[in-house]
């Protein structure tokens, strides 16, 4: 079910993410992925009508992603499906699920259901069409949530919160 | 200790989908899941205490920890939440096209104001916590329920969630908000001591994927600072 009675607050996903990525410790930012603990710290942020995707950029991506936008093309084209096309992962009612590490060529990365948390990393893309050429990418860090029952415009901002929690207490187990 | 969480997590769940009243066994599962019961990263957790005494009376769970605010300046915050076991409802009738809340929320939001208005002014609270400022003593919020038991009454499935959606977006809106007042159920939390998982990679071939053009509104990039 989607619900659209209350609209997204862009200014809440900000103040998430500073609070809890950006203007993080520096203790807490060491165990962090390196597009986390550039100086200038940089995302896009991306509302569809199932889903929300908070994308971390470096530099160069970000110069790639602007000029996708002032072409008006997908900068993330091939990452997210959610209709019946095939993709290389799945992911429907699933909670916390990692995607790490992965390249994928020439098909969807992932094939996205409803009421899913989604955490992607350091995944690399490469797309070749027919009108636009080829196109590589890589995300270093990604946070991908989509709507359904459970999962709704009012209640995203704590499946944000918690996707974050989730990701920033795994890399610091990681971290020893 | 992932050891441990993934057995937690096993517990937690027969906690949820038991038939009576567990709020008092769910809580001690909260330990696993500090970090999103607060707003921030944290540097390290200072302390914690369930069942905080208070003259109106005691407190579920409150967790101070130490982080860093926008200036870089170190500071002890304290969260003040209110539990209520999964088996409670957070919804029922009121007509047809209307929800109230039930007793158990009205009685959680009560509580959570009442404590937090005497905390907030409570020296001992703040030595306790090592809270310097009465302004780092913030609602945490209220976990009730579980997705199963989010709205009681004979409605139809899609009517019933339409419904729940609706009043809870308006209680968030216009109260909880506002506040910094958080609801979640104990699902979330469940879902927060999952074991890290990745999906299974499909064997998919080859094929092409169209240049679709972008609806500009649809992506705003953002930097900090």
């Amino acid at each position: 079910m989607k619900t659209n009675d209350s609209a997204l607050e862009p200014a809440r996903i900000t103040s998430i993410i500073e609070k809890r990525l950006a203007r993080a410790p520096s203790e807490a930012k060491t165990a962090f992925p390196a597009v986390l603990k550039q100086e200038r710290v940089s995302w896009a942020t991306i509302s569809e009508l199932d889903y929300l995707m908070v994308v971390f950029l470096t530099a160069e991506d970000e110069k790639r992603v602007n000029e996708c936008i002032s072409k008006r093309l997908n900068p993330f084209l091939g990452l997210i499906t959610t209709g019946p096309q095939g993709a290389a992962f799945r992911v429907e009612k699933s909670r916390y699920m990692t995607i790490k590490g992965c390249n994928v060529s020439n098909s969807f990365a992932l094939s996205l259901g409803p009421d899913s948390t989604i955490l992607l990393e350091d995944h690399h893309q490469l797309i070749e069409t027919n009108d636009i050429g080829t196109l590589t990418y890589t995300v270093p860090l990604a946070y991908i949530i989509s709507y359904g029952d459970e999962i709704s415009h009012a209640t995203i901002y704590e499946y944000l919160e918690g996707l974050i929690a989730y990701s920033t207490n795994m890399w610091r187990e990681a971290h020893g | 200790m992932a050891e441990m969480v993934a057995m937690a997590h096993e517990a937690l769940r027969g906690l949820i989908s038991a038939p009576e009243n567990k709020e008092l066994e769910c809580r001690e599962f909260l330990q696993y899941a500090k970090g999103a019961l607060v707003r921030d990263t944290v540097i390290e957790f200072v302390y914690v205490e369930k069942e905080r005494r208070g003259t109106s009376g005691d407190s579920d769970y409150i967790v101070s920890c130490k982080v860093c605010d926008e200036t870089g300046v170190e500071s002890v915050k304290a969260y003040i939440w209110e539990l209520k076991a999964p088996q409670c409802y957070v919804f029922e009738k009121d007509t047809e096209n209307r929800l109230r809340p039930t007793k158990e929320l009205v009685q959680a939001e009560n509580q959570l104001l009442h404590y937090y208005h005497e905390h907030k002014g409570c020296e001992q609270f703040k030595n306790d916590f090592g809270v310097t400022h009465s302004d780092n003593v913030l609602f945490g919020g209220i976990i009730i329920g579980c997705h199963a038991r989010r709205t009681k009454g004979d409605y139809q499935e899609e009517k019933r969630n339409k419904l729940f959606e609706k009043a809870l977006m308006i209680r968030k809106k216009y109260i909880y908000d506002p506040l910094h007042i958080r609801i979640i159920h104990w699902d979330y939390i469940l879902d927060l001591l999952k074991h890290p998982m990745s999906p299974e990679r499909n064997p998919v071939e080859a094929h092409e994927v169209l240049s679709q053009p972008l609806d500009p509104e649809s992506i705003v990039v953002t930097s900090s600072p």
